[in-house]
């Protein structure tokens, strides 16, 4: 059983069947407007070192503005700054990743805007759901038997990393937090976006 | 037949409680080219967007606005009445100049053929088939206005609105768009709405006008008549606007024929008359002009290079000085390296070689002032440079109403103004300075430029220096004691304000242009 | 001028990558790996160039080191250590799991090397023309809000926000530039959203524009590697190249049908390199 290759077509399966999901709804012009203006500042600052947005722009996105636009700015920003930093195999499952993590904080928006102590957990727990699902890949990437084992093993030792990635993710919300949910919110009393 | 009409409009943007625009009555027939005039917060952008269906107008609209069923929105169809907007940056959608053409076309699900087939027309037209390929960000100011008319132009609309189209443009840019649009009039039949607050170029081709001011119509009617009734009661109207031959006419009693080129101008000897009331004063202006101090110079450049790629430098060899307290205008095309000298000078851009000397302080205001905001309240914004409002070094309106505002909603001028507080707090109370000024006065009024101008007067007057560039000739020969072109990456004709404008014989401004320089 | 439709050319990668991706056959993969390079200098990347990058070997040899410390089956030991077996299959299954990694990866250099921006929007307006039209949005801020991040540093030079010349205040003023980049892209999005509006956006289906056109020879390209990669792909799925790792290697006996399936893979790659060449 080649589970590399069923993973893999199953993901790109369903990221396909999602891209043509939303050509059939009509967005907003003012939503898409806010979704490609957020993609392209993720994208722009991973340019800057030490600043990795992604995960912390799509959750804000998703917080403000909706579940939907919150996984397209996580799986745009994912697919287009990817082509500056290194297109690979993972380029699908990073995609799922920081896709679920922005829609999740749509579903979760009341809490999460209301409730700060709720906003550093989720943030906590979207680093770590961003390793796990990224492991799945360097697992099924080793190949061979023991899948699970091996799945265990890597995520124990990924644990440091993990850590690095779930804080750092939350130094971000923290950072940009208010100065995005205050304009995010200045475009939807002024023009109803 | 009339395409739009208003009656008795009245409208109000959502969360105000004063109407933008009071009792509307205007009519626009087909093959009009109406030009609305009127200074910034007149209504005439709201007027024009009212006039837009398929945008939404954030507000409530009393009375009918009707339109002719040949321009009606309809579902599934591409709107007739096509709409280019103030900011020319912010309309481009797309990355690339071809699917910026086929946009139109796209949304109105053509196939591929027709859309090859219009693109290249539209292309043809207006001859930007070089650019095809171009992404749209390497493109000039003027470029990307054209572009997106021409991609509005391929949806084939029987109306165009244009909201300030040129008031961004340098002058020679501004020529050529305005000729663009002056041919789609003529040629292809379009009904042209343009809203504008500076004439000279668009006057024109304009076959009607309006004059708006505070929300309502003040005249409206065919040009030579709006033109005539302006002039009989010019203490009623504002004629800012209006190219300065016109106004000059005005002055001096002109009631029939009145001038709005330099052609139509000579054609009624305004400019022998000019120079015959010159010849009286000519003594008094000798004897003013010999002031022969030895200046005090405090910055001097030494041929000074500088470029972002080796191989093409923007500017070469450059030299020269200014004087303490003196205003220099630098003026020359688009891309001529102006903002270029401006960061040298500011020490932003590193020169390649050669020597800035200067013995004060340089502060450098950047050309997009609002690369300077980042807080929510104009308050907050000045309180993150200054310790207290009582030490912001320029006179402000600090009143609570402008303090509470988020500096995006300001007006250009008072942009302007803000900006020039925040990079003038590093400046110490009682020493002199040097102040860079990037294009201060683009897309601005009247109005606004003199307010921005009273500012600076008083800057000037403190005895700081104060080197501006721009494309606005009228604005530089009002307030400048030197200007220079820069062409070909140097600086050429730098003399004294007076000179500079007498000598040009092309590059100068319309008065100075009909009486050989003697008038500015 | 790029001699071949980007959509047969993305096929084709996909096609590749997909059979290195999923075939542990070594001749395979020697065969992508080879070719992976060849791609790569045919799509204009020259092997002293600093654009060749070399990073793809690090995953590879980490997985080479990794896999025999996880593994232990086979029969063949090579050593202990503690308790735990080293075994030769292991190892050869590592160095054939790394070359197909690195290869895969070099696929997917080549593939976003000779994809431009348009022609990536190109492939996916096939998929979606509102996706394509996203992508071309964002494509068009990225290099716009790239200079004004610049001009934005410029004016937090002249308000004298570089304060020291240390990292940390560097860093500071690089977020509060993004800061203001933000600010701006969101207070000017409204004018993009409503020159779409008044563009007719969204009135109707969207049809797709493109610059490219889908030429005859691009047909017969289309055709060609279509039949080939499939051809291939059917023999995977019907274990004609199978190759057993654990407990013992075990390749299966080489007929005609296997050297037909090799010879056809060898032509799809070939083809590649036509395909990438550059015009003139």
């Amino acid at each position: 059983m080649n589970y590399k290759l069923l993973a893999l077509v199953l993901l790109v399966l369903l990221l396909t069947l999602y891209a043509l999901t939303i050509t059939s709804k009509r967005i907003r012009t003012g939503r898409m407007v806010v979704i490609v203006i957020m993609t392209a500042l993720s994208v722009v600052g991973r340019f800057i070192p030490f600043f990795k947005p992604i995960a912390a722009l799509s959750i804000i996105t998703g917080m403000y503005v909706n579940a939907g636009s919150g996984m397209m700015v996580g799986m745009l920003s994912v697919l287009i700054s990817n082509f500056y930093f290194g297109q690979g195999p993972w380029t699908p499952f990073q995609m799922l990743a920081f896709g679920l993590i922005g829609f999740l904080s749509g579903v979760l928006s009341k809490y999460l805007i209301n409730n700060k102590t709720f906003l550093i957990i989720y943030s906590l727990f979207c680093g770590v759901i961003y390793s796990l699902i990224l492991d799945v890949w360097t697992v099924l990437w080793l190949g061979g038997g023991n899948l699970l084992e091996k799945y265990l093993a890597t995520a124990v030792t990924a644990i440091p990393f993990t850590l690095v990635y779930a804080i750092s993710n939350v130094i971000y919300i923290l950072i940009l937090n208010k100065p995005f949910g205050e304009k995010l919110l200045r475009m939807k009393v002024k023009y109803g976006i | 037949m009339s395409l739009i009409e208003f009656k008795n409009v009245n409208f109000i943007y959502n969360g105000e409680d004063t109407e933008s625009l009071s009792d509307i009555n205007l009519k626009i027939n087909e093959g009009d080219f109406v030009v609305v005039s009127g200074k910034t917060g007149s209504g005439k952008s709201t007027l024009l967007r009212l006039m837009v269906e398929s945008v939404p107008n954030y507000g409530t609209v009393n009375n009918e606005i009707l339109f002719d069923e040949s321009i009606k929105a309809e579902k599934g169809k591409l709107p007739k009445v096509m709409y280019l907007m103030q900011q020319i940056e912010h309309q481009i959608i797309t990355d690339k100049v071809w699917h910026e053409l086929a946009f139109c076309l796209e949304q109105a699900g053509l196939s591929q053929n027709e859309m090859r087939n219009r693109v290249a027309e539209v292309s043809n037209f207006f001859g930007i088939e070089h650019l095809y390929k171009k992404s749209t960000d390497k493109l000039s100011g003027g470029e990307k206005q054209l572009l997106v008319l021409a991609s509005l132009i391929a949806a084939n609309p029987k109306v165009l609105v244009l909201d300030e189209p040129v008031s961004k443009l340098d002058p020679i840019t501004a020529e050529h768009f305005t000729e663009n649009l002056r041919r789609l009039h003529d040629e292809l039949g379009i009904t042209v709405v343009v809203a504008e607050h500076r004439l000279e170029s668009l006057i024109m081709p304009a076959d009607k006008l309006v004059i708006m001011d505070n929300g309502k119509i003040l005249l409206e009617g065919k040009k030579e008549n709006v033109c005539k009734e302006m002039a009989l009661n010019k203490e009623k109207y504002d004629i800012q606007a209006f190219p300065s031959v016109y106004k000059k006419a005005v002055s001096l009693g002109f009631k029939d024929k009145l001038p709005l080129s330099v052609k139509e101008a000579k054609d009624i000897n305004l400019d022998k008359i000019l120079l015959d009331s010159l010849n009286k004063k000519q003594d008094e202006l000798l004897n003013k002009d010999k002031d022969k101090e030895k200046p005090d110079y405090i910055l001097s450049l030494r041929e000074v290079c500088a470029s972002y790629d080796k191989k093409a430098p923007v500017i070469s060899n450059l030299s020269f000085k200014l004087a303490q307290g003196k205003r220099l205008f630098i003026l020359g095309g688009n891309g001529s390296g102006k903002s270029t000298l401006l960061k040298v000078i500011a020490g932003v851009k590193k020169p390649d070689s050669g020597k800035i000397k200067a013995s004060v302080p340089v502060y450098m205001l950047i050309q997009d002032v609002e690369m300077c905001f980042l807080k929510n309240t104009v308050k907050e914004e000045l309180l993150s440079v200054y310790k207290s409002l009582d030490d912001v070094m320029i006179p402000l309106d600090f009143s609570d109403n402008y303090l509470k505002r988020h500096p995006y909603d300001l007006s250009g001028g008072e942009k302007q103004l803000l900006a020039l507080a925040k990079v003038l707090s590093c400046a110490k109370k009682d020493e002199n300075f040097l102040l860079l000024l990037d294009e201060p006065t683009k897309g601005l009024d009247e109005t606004q430029r003199e307010n921005v101008e009273a500012v600076l007067s008083l800057v000037k007057a403190a005895g700081n220096s104060i080197i501006t560039v721009t494309h606005d000739l009228e604005y530089a020969s009002k307030y400048a004691d030197y200007a220079a072109f820069l062409f070909d990456k140097d600086l050429v004709g730098l003399s004294k304000a007076s000179e500079f404008f007498k000598n040009n014989k092309i590059y100068t401004t319309q008065l100075a242009r009909l009486t050989n320089g003697e008038i500015l | 001028m790029e001699r071949v439709n980007p959509r047969v050319n993305f096929i084709f990668f996909v096609l590749v990558s997909g059979i290195t991706m999923f075939s542990l056959n070594p001749v395979i993969l020697c065969m992508s790996l080879v070719f992976s390079f060849l791609i790569c200098a045919t799509v204009g990347m020259q092997l002293d160039e600093k654009k060749m990058r070399f990073w793809p070997f690090v995953p590879g040899i980490i997985v080479i080191l990794v896999n025999p410390v996880f593994s232990h089956n086979g029969s063949t030991v090579l050593l202990f250590i503690g308790d735990n077996p080293l075994t030769l299959e292991s190892v050869i299954y590592g160095v054939v799991s790394a070359t197909m990694l690195v290869s895969v990866l070099y696929f997917f250099i080549c593939l976003s090397y000779s994809m431009s921006d348009d022609k990536f929007m190109y492939v996916c307006g096939f998929l979606s023309p509102k996706l394509s039209l996203m992508l071309s949005m964002v494509f068009r801020l990225i290099p716009l809000m790239g200079r004004k991040m610049k001009e934005a540093d410029e004016a937090a030079r002249c308000m004298g926000m570089y304060k020291s010349e240390n990292i940390f205040s560097d860093i500071k003023v690089k977020l509060h530039v993004f800061s203001v980049i933000t600010t701006w892209s969101l207070e000017h999005g409204i004018t993009t959203a409503d020159s779409m509006d008044a563009r007719g956006y969204g009135r109707r289906r969207q049809s797709f524009y493109s610059v490219f056109k889908f030429t005859l020879r691009d047909k017969i390209y289309l055709l060609l590697i279509l039949v080939l990669g499939i051809y291939v792909i059917f023999g995977i799925a019907i274990h004609k190249l199978n190759v057993s790792y654990y407990p013992d290697i075990i390749i299966t006996k080489p007929d005609v049908y296997t050297l037909s399936l090799y010879v056809s893979f060898l032509v799809l790659l070939i083809s590649g390199v036509l395909l990438n060449k550059k015009g003139r």
